[in-house]
């Protein structure tokens, strides 16, 4: 960090104690882990914190969803608080896509499980036009649509849910659209053959890894008329690539969409490196558990912080 | 701007001799590491610039589940 900045950068361990600095220095205070009451939220901690300062700048976005002593309480007690350009950018993406979107609005959630992302899921449903799903959350829904899904990852104690999301998008004139057609491997592995079929026809023994060629065209459609797309989560089994052919589908056909386009999450994040479309997205997110809280309605608590600081 | 929160920029402060505390994420949450560590650090890099372009005493604090040193490749 000394090198890029062309400067030295002094690490101080003991910096709660007071930190010596002069303007056009840089002091790394090391590692906010290691403070007693952190995560905790102390106030103590966080006014010592505030202490040391004029001006606290949040730009950590990634960290926005938890009450922590270096973000959210720091920001309560701090002379001035205001967000960093990191932070700004984030949040000014992200609430173009959902505050204000272009419509017509689509998104993608997948992933292995509806109940991990159920909020998501409700919060959204209600929001755009159409909700794509995928991975383990898609089998959830064929099987809810009466298709037969064989060994597939599914969660059948949330059919009756799975439903109940799909009435309430299509109650808003939105959609969570069923594939027609999936792949299916005998089994999850590298070396599995995979295998087209119609979702009518997936056998006892099929597991579903991807969305089938027919609805991957059918979501790249939607993807490229659309004015505004969310997109967390892949909808196959990427990591292996004769399963990645649906979302690299996707990939390419937010790549190509004339849409405001945001992305975020682990998995995502991989996939949209592994297909080569980063620069052909609007915007990123930095943040994990942070972007689905943003996706799931819910106020950022340091965020909220900065906003109670906003007039002094 | 339309969907634009309420909040202050640090953009827009005068920073001239402050003391600025900077909460920077340079964790790495992401499993595959398809953010990098370096890339955490790379995007930390402009709003250091601008505090210290503004005149600014700049302070840093983070987060990190490791302890490793940070270390940042020559650009």
């Amino acid at each position: 960090m000394s090198d890029a900045l062309g400067l030295t950068v002094r690490v101080d361990k003991d910096w709660l104690s007071g930190v010596e600095i002069a303007p056009g220095q840089v002091v790394l205070c090391e590692n906010v882990r290691f403070n007693v009451g952190e995560k905790a939220n102390d106030e103590t901690l966080a006014k010592t914190m505030a202490g040391l300062c004029d001006v606290f700048v949040m730009d950590a976005f990634g960290t926005a969803h938890r009450a922590q002593a270096s973000t959210e309480g720091v920001t309560r007690f701090a002379p001035i608080a205001c967000a960093g350009p990191l932070l700004s950018n984030e949040l000014d993406a992200l609430g173009k896509a959902l505050d204000a979107p272009a419509k017509p609005v689509v998104a993608i959630v997948g992933g292995s499980k509806v109940s991990t992302k159920l909020t998501v899921l409700d919060a959204l449903s209600k929001q755009v036009d159409q909700l794509i799903v995928g991975g383990g959350i898609a089998n959830t829904f064929i099987a809810a649509a009466g298709y037969p899904i064989g060994k597939s990852l599914v969660e059948m104690d949330l059919i009756d849910e799975a439903n109940r999301l799909t009435d309430k998008a299509r109650a808003t004139d939105g959609d969570i659209p069923v594939p027609t057609d999936v792949v299916c491997g005998k089994e999850f592995s590298a070396q599995a053959q995979a295998e087209t079929k119609s979702v009518a026809d997936v056998a006892d023994d099929d597991m579903i890894f991807d969305i089938g060629p027919d609805t991957a065209k059918q979501f790249s459609d939607m993807l490229k008329s659309a004015g505004t797309i969310v997109w967390n989560g892949p909808v196959g089994v990427f990591e292996f690539d004769q399963f990645g052919a649906g979302t690299q589908a996707l990939a390419h056909a937010i790549a190509e969409s004339s849409a405001f386009s945001i992305a975020g999450g682990g998995d995502t994040v991989a996939a949209i490196e592994k297909y080569g479309v980063a620069d052909q997205i609007s915007y990123i997110s930095t943040g994990g558990g942070a972007f689905l809280e943003f996706l799931e309605g819910k106020s950022l608590p340091a965020v909220a912080a900065l906003e109670a600081r906003a007039d002094g | 701007m339309q969907g634009q929160k309420k909040f202050k920029r640090m953009q827009d402060l005068d920073l001239q001799g402050k003391r600025v505390l900077i909460r920077q994420d340079l964790n790495v949450p992401m499993a595959d590491g398809a953010i990098s560590n370096d890339a955490r650090i790379q995007a930390s890099l402009p709003t250091i610039r601008l505090a210290l372009e503004k005149g600014a005493a700049v302070m840093l604090m983070n987060f990190r589940y490791n302890r490793s040193p940070i270390i940042c490749p020559m650009r």
